[in-house]
């Protein structure tokens, strides 16, 4: 018993950590700029789909592929800022972000099924496994817990000790008292989306660890969900309220099918998602910030 | 009698307090001016009257009623109307439409038909003086015809109360004698209390019977208008010259 | 009290897309299947028109109405009872639920209103196979109960009839308090509550109206497709689509999803035709340029270029 809740535990937080890395693009980029990104699923995609190609043409592990992950999630995020999303961030209709990232995203999705098709690929990147006396690991999941925190020092670092991360936190705070102390807020505006985007390519390719064959071109949607938990159960405008998030929902997925298999009749690993929903309506409702979030 | 009563009201934005203890009589017809530096409360006061923001502590009595939990929309039914500071109209909506909206939804909700709110949005915009721009989308107008509308649409609930937030900011002098008349017009011709919050010093120690003065979230003084002037800690806080003042006061 | 010309005037628009609809459904059967799919867009378009052109709420999870038609027709008719009531049925099912629904989803705004409806779509399907109900992943199949009663036609002109009556309330709605209500709340909502609209009411009202005929044309489509599981009718596709539609036709405005319907589906057999599988790519790129460019979709442009044509689009 002591190690079924060990290995739900450790597995719960080293998951819980990607899907927090994965979604901490989202939260940022709403803190930054308000917009929903609904594209974040479709760079979830593309960050997979280039883990993917990593591996079969140079034969990148994907973690070795992050850094190729993050410049290209970069780029893109940047060309997609100028093109689409800052002149709509002055449109009187508060849904024009919204629709335009959603519309996109499915753009996004059809175009990697006219390039890759919609078969199912995967990356099997194994490396045996770990055991301990109380429970065993995949050694490729202690690598991505490692990455994770890596990444998530990197980004810290980026938010907390450089003047970008300075004016990005400025502008998440109060854009106008921002621009009135000489920040660059387009720019930060830009620098902010791209730094999201980039992160979801990176979550993109580290869920890949996790999906040893589920690559393909609509699987940003199985993840639209759960990031949409995270970002709002941790707190929308605040990076590290997705990390909390992402905890708590990678917690409970791993608790939760266990719990429901008590519960005659029903589908434990379909409820489970369920349940996640609820909890997201329910958190909307009574903390709309999050738990990590700027309380009104 | 006293319309409206602000009994100790607080209200507390995290770390910031911005009302501390206040309490205010409005006197029914007649117009009182809500003065003070910027910052000191008196929008969110209105606010608060609205239903908009609900006070930590305090009670709002209406014609002797709480209506400290009554939403909205249920106080602009019983009679009482605001402007905003910043306008704020159904942009995408033709003034006429807009004016319609509070009718339809004001003191007759439920009684009126559209046909005649429309008539009655007509007349109301005629008084105004936007009969002009009444097709035209309401985003189409300019800077006085927006405060305008902003009053038209509060007339349009027919209220007994108006709480007009600095209409008179961004217009030119004569534009201002204009809405002054105006406001004096539809204060006597439809028996109407006013609220009114100005930092125009000539206009408001002009029209108010008489003043309230907030500061820092405090009422620091209450009073006719040549009281007001001639108020020490008024004049330390707001005017700085108290000598100025008192030329205002033209009764 | 406008005169017969002018009343007649103002709906020939509508009246001339209708008298084509029906003959062109007379022509083949070919031209019934398109037709069909026509009016079932049109329906569910003009639909969502109520809560998201009038009241300015994106409800992502549009979809789930047609679902909970679907089924709650698949239910009745397995008990016996007949087709056509089912559907009605369906949508007053649907109508009930969105009640429910909306009182808990309506205080949200904007985005979160977005994430949440938008959320809705999976989590429905997630509770149907999880919690195994009414078949869970496998569903009711109707073959037994309906093979013999189907009559392509009559589930077409269902749709026709479900699209006349949503446009005549649109127009209704359009002409009344609670249309004046839902278009300052869309605008801006404090301003709204403090001019005296019951958000909370009049929300809560459009939310309604815009489930019921969803529901009956959910039971149309299962009575089309003879099997009702979760993965068959709750497809977040339609909300997309009824969302294009509207933004496509011009939001807001009557007339608007039933052009937007049409030209709709025209692109999409075009698109089927010379360019099949980058449909959905296309499109997306269209909603983009339609949100940034004409964000009053063809019915403002149209009266923005011919004035003329003003007094036709309602």
């Amino acid at each position: 018993m002591f190690e079924l809740v060990f290995q739900v535990l450790v597995y719960g937080v080293i998951i819980g950590a990607v899907y927090g890395l994965a979604t901490m693009g989202l939260n940022l980029i709403w803190g930054v700029m308000r917009v929903v990104n609904f594209t974040h699923a479709e760079f979830l995609t593309l960050g997979a789909y280039t883990a993917y190609w990593a591996w079969v043409l140079i034969g990148l592990n994907p973690i070795a592929s992050i850094p190729l992950s993050a410049l290209l999630g970069f780029v893109i995020g940047i060309f997609i800022f100028y093109i689409i999303i800052y002149r709509l961030l002055f449109s009187p209709d508060i849904h024009s972000t919204l629709v335009a990232t959603f519309a996109l995203g499915v753009a996004l999705a059809e175009l990697m099924k006219v390039l890759w098709t919609a078969d199912y690929r995967g990356v099997p990147w194994a490396l045996g496994v770990i055991k301990f006396s109380w429970f065993s690991i995949p050694i490729t999941y202690v690598f991505t817990f490692i990455s994770c925190i890596l990444i998530i020092i990197i980004v810290y670092f980026i938010l907390y000790r450089t003047y970008f991360g300075k004016s990005i936190r400025a502008v998440i705070w109060d854009s106008g008292a921002a621009a009135i102390c000489g920040v660059n807020v387009k720019a930060t505006l830009a620098l902010g989306f791209a730094l999201g985007s980039a992160l979801a390519f990176i979550g993109g390719s580290l869920i890949v660890i996790y999906l040893p064959t589920g690559i393909n071109p609509y699987m940003g949607h199985l993840y639209l969900l759960r990031c949409f938990v995270i970002a709002v159960v941790g707190g929308l405008g605040n990076p590290w309220g997705a990390l909390a998030g992402g905890l708590v929902l990678g917690l409970l997925e791993q608790v939760s099918p266990i719990v429901l298999g008590y519960i005659p009749g029903v589908e434990p690993l379909s409820l489970t998602p369920f349940l996640s929903f609820l909890i997201l309506i329910i958190v909307l409702l009574i903390m709309p910030e999050g738990i990590l979030g700027r309380r009104r | 009698m006293v319309l409206l009563k602000v009994e100790n009201i607080v209200k507390r934005f995290g770390g910031i307090t911005a009302l501390k203890d206040v309490s205010l009589d409005i006197y029914e017809n007649e117009i009182l001016g809500l003065i003070g530096p910027n910052g000191s409360g008196k929008t969110t006061l209105v606010n608060v009257v609205t239903g908009v923001y609900t006070p930590d502590s305090g009670r709002i009595i209406y014609r002797g009623r709480d209506i400290t939990r009554t939403p909205p929309h249920l106080r602009c039914r019983m009679g009482i109307a605001r402007t905003y500071q910043v306008t704020r109209p159904f942009n995408n909506l033709t003034v006429l439409e807009n004016v319609m909206v509070s009718i339809l939804n004001g003191r007759r909700c439920g009684k009126i038909s559209v046909e005649e709110a429309k008539e009655l949005a007509e007349n109301i915009i005629e008084t105004i003086g936007l009969s002009k721009f009444k097709e035209s989308p309401s985003k189409s107008l300019n800077a006085q015809g927006r405060k305008r509308l902003e009053i038209a649409r509060a007339l349009g609930a027919e209220p007994e109360l108006m709480l007009l937030d600095e209409c008179l900011a961004g217009l030119t002098p004569s534009e201002i004698s204009e809405m002054l008349n105006t406001i004096r017009r539809i204060k006597s011709e439809r028996k109407i209390t006013i609220l009114m919050i100005e930092h125009l010093m000539h206009a408001v120690m002009n029209i108010s019977d008489r003043i309230a003065v907030l500061h820092e979230g405090v009422k620091i003084a209450e009073g006719k208008p040549e009281d007001i002037a001639g108020n020490i800690k008024v004049a330390e806080v707001y005017f700085g010259d108290r000598e100025l003042a008192l030329k205002f006061v033209k009764r | 009290m406008e005169d017969v010309g002018d009343a007649v005037k103002k709906y020939s628009g509508l009246i001339l897309i209708y008298l084509l609809l029906i003959l062109l459904s007379l022509i083949s059967t070919a031209y019934l299947e398109i037709v069909y799919y026509v009016l079932f867009l049109m329906v569910i378009s003009q639909s969502l028109n109520i809560i998201m052109g009038f009241g300015g709420l994106y409800n992502f999870g549009h979809a789930v109405f047609i679902g909970i038609g679907a089924y709650v027709f698949a239910l009745l008719v397995v008990q016996g009872l007949n087709p056509y009531i089912s559907m009605i049925a369906g949508g007053i099912v649907s109508s009930a639920v969105a009640f429910l629904i909306g009182i808990v989803v309506l205080r949200l705004r904007g985005p979160f209103f977005a994430i949440c409806t938008l959320s809705t779509v999976p989590a429905v399907k997630y509770l149907i196979i999880g919690g195994k109900i009414a078949g869970g992943a496998a569903g009711i199949t109707l073959f037994r109960y309906l093979g013999e009663a189907y009559n392509p036609y009559m589930l077409t002109y269902i749709l026709l009839i479900s699209s006349v009556a949503i446009t005549i309330l649109t127009l209704k709605v359009s002409a009344s308090p609670l249309g004046y209500s839902l278009k300052a709340l869309r605008e801006d909502h404090d301003v709204a509550e403090t001019s005296g609209v019951d958000t909370t009411r009049c929300k809560i009202i459009a939310f309604i109206i815009s489930a019921l005929f969803p529901g009956v044309a959910g039971g149309v489509l299962a009575f089309k497709i003879f099997w009702v599981m979760p993965e068959t009718v709750i497809d977040l596709t339609w909300s997309i689509e009824a969302i294009l539609i509207v933004l496509l036709g011009g939001s807001g405005t009557t007339i608007g999803p039933i052009i937007g319907a049409v030209v709709y589906e025209v692109l999409k057999d075009l698109l089927m035709r010379y360019f099949p599988g980058l449909q959905l790519l296309i499109f997306g790129l269209l909603v983009v340029a339609i949100i940034s460019v004409a964000p009053e979709g063809i019915v403002g442009l149209l009266k923005n270029r011919f004035k003329r044509l003003r007094s036709f689009l309602i």
